[in-house]
């Protein structure tokens, strides 16, 4: 099973290359791609400054594993990359790459929709939301 | 019959501890078994988990009747 987890912050550099990784598959006509970026919230009165993010690790590689496959199989697919950080990453950095290509451009905006509101809702990853004063809360997903 | 428990999130650190075995002698459903761990940690009554049975999320009436990992997963935050 592939893992999905990176540990800290993804890079624009790891973005980047994906991107270029994808030049020799020319059956590809069109990519979207989500990045989820940590939020500097502020949470009564305090503001946060970086996301640690914890997982059930082997689970949530499965369920990512089950997605991805449910997305090849809804739509018509040439690939698609999940990339998601575990431990520290700081407000402003990105915490979450998905990555769709197809030959044509309907399916792509759709099948990004579905990719990353089915990881919202059914990975088990955590995420403990750091203040400037070294406290912190649990963040749920809306 | 041999239960490795797994906490995560908030519920490990209310409870302080990431993981517990638990060694039964009969089968037990996820119902029975929540009321087993609620009985050791009072505090679960109060947080909110769902309960994951060989890493799949299933039905409170389910059966454990081999050696299982189970895992409590307090609301997800990923992305």
């Amino acid at each position: 099973m592939k893992n999905v987890f990176r540990q800290g912050a993804i890079s624009s550099d790891f973005i980047g290359e994906s991107i270029k990784k994808h030049q020799s598959k020319t059956s590809i006509g069109a990519h979207t791609i989500f990045l989820g970026q940590v939020r500097a919230d502020t949470i009564n009165g305090k503001t946060v400054t970086a996301i640690e993010y914890s997982a059930y690790e082997d689970m949530a590689n499965q369920k990512f594993h089950e997605i991805r496959e449910a997305a090849f199989e809804k739509f018509d697919l040439t690939c698609s990359h999940i990339y998601h950080s575990i431990g520290n990453v700081e407000a402003g950095e990105i915490c979450l790459f998905v990555f769709v290509s197809a030959p044509h451009r309907k399916v792509v905006f759709e099948a990004i929709e579905y990719l990353v509101e089915r990881i919202k809702l059914e990975a088990p990853v955590f995420g403990k939301e750091i203040f400037e004063d070294e406290t912190h809360v649990w963040k749920v997903n809306k | 019959m041999k239960l490795n428990i797994l906490y995560f999130g908030l519920i490990a650190e209310q409870i302080k501890t990431t993981s517990e075995e638990l060694i039964l002698d009969t089968s037990i459903s996820i119902n029975q078994l929540q009321k087993k761990l609620i009985k050791k940690h009072a505090i679960l009554n109060n947080l909110e988990y769902q309960i994951a049975y060989n890493k799949q999320i299933t039905s409170k009436e389910t059966i454990i009747n081999s050696d299982s990992e189970i895992a409590l997963l307090p609301p997800f935050a990923g992305g």
